[in-house]
């Protein structure tokens, strides 16, 4: 409920950081290499594939996982023969995908700040 | 492998042993069932037990969750004791009580709250870890 308002709302904040200005991107695009460090799925994205792609992604992910947790909770609320820890556990890990997600957008803004800030 | 691997692995302990608590408040309620559900006489409540199973959880084999796959019937036998009054004695004044040993049962209860304990410890960690990663990236 409130979750899913928190999700809506971040992901128009991509909505923004993408719309507003594609130089950011191929600058973010360094992020991709360190990407490509860290797992297995970033090492099967083809090189083509932009960063924002593998955001959205991302973004597509935690909406799926914040709306199993936001069903479940209801179910469990309405009664039904969910375990608690199952539906806690899954609100957990929603939430600690939104944190990641939200840090991940922060750097992004941040390198794009720090991008708009040169003197020309 | 990713640390929600992890949390799930612990999820299905979780639930392994909210079953096996289950089957012991079972099996403790029914102590002196001397009727099954079809109300019939001379076939008392069976001792149940939780049987389980390592299933492969996420991309890597070694990271195994486990899963209930069947309840079974005890196989020790009913306790016989003389009663001739009851009204569920047989002709020869014998009643059959269920084949529940009580005292197993209550330690099979504590050793499943203690197993769930110990999964809900193993979440917390998890999480702890995917926290502390998060916040490598915090300036």
């Amino acid at each position: 409920m409130n979750a899913i308002g928190a999700v809506s709302s971040v992901t128009n904040v991509t909505g923004i950081s993408s719309s507003s200005s594609v130089s950011p991107i191929s600058g973010a695009s360094t992020l991709n290499g360190a990407g490509a460090v860290d797992g297995s799925a970033a090492g099967t994205q083809a090189p083509g594939d932009s960063f924002l792609n593998s955001l959205s992604d991302a973004f597509g992910q935690l909406n799926t996982q914040m709306n199993a947790a936001d069903s479940s909770m209801a179910n469990f609320a309405a009664g039904g023969s969910a375990d608690l820890h199952t539906v806690m556990l899954q609100m957990e890990e929603a939430s600690m995908s939104l944190k990641a997600t939200v840090d991940v957008r922060d750097k992004l803004l941040e390198a794009y700040q720090e991008i708009m800030r040169t003197q020309v | 492998m990713s640390v929600f691997d992890t949390i799930r692995i612990a999820a299905s302990g979780l639930t392994a042993q909210r079953l096996r608590m289950d089957v012991a408040a079972s099996n403790l309620a029914n102590a002196q069932t001397t009727r099954t559900q079809g109300g019939q006489v001379g076939q008392p409540y069976q001792e149940e037990e939780v049987v389980f199973q390592a299933q492969q959880m996420g991309p890597m084999a070694a990271a195994q969750g486990v899963s209930a796959i069947g309840i079974v019937k005890s196989t020790r036998p009913d306790t016989r004791v003389y009663d001739p009054t009851n009204p569920d004695a047989d002709q020869s004044g014998f009643v059959t009580y269920p084949n529940v040993d009580v005292s197993s049962q209550m330690s099979d209860m504590m050793g499943a709250a203690r197993s769930y304990q110990v999964n809900a410890t193993v979440a917390q960690a998890a999480k702890q870890q995917a926290l502390d990663a998060i916040d490598l990236g915090k300036a």
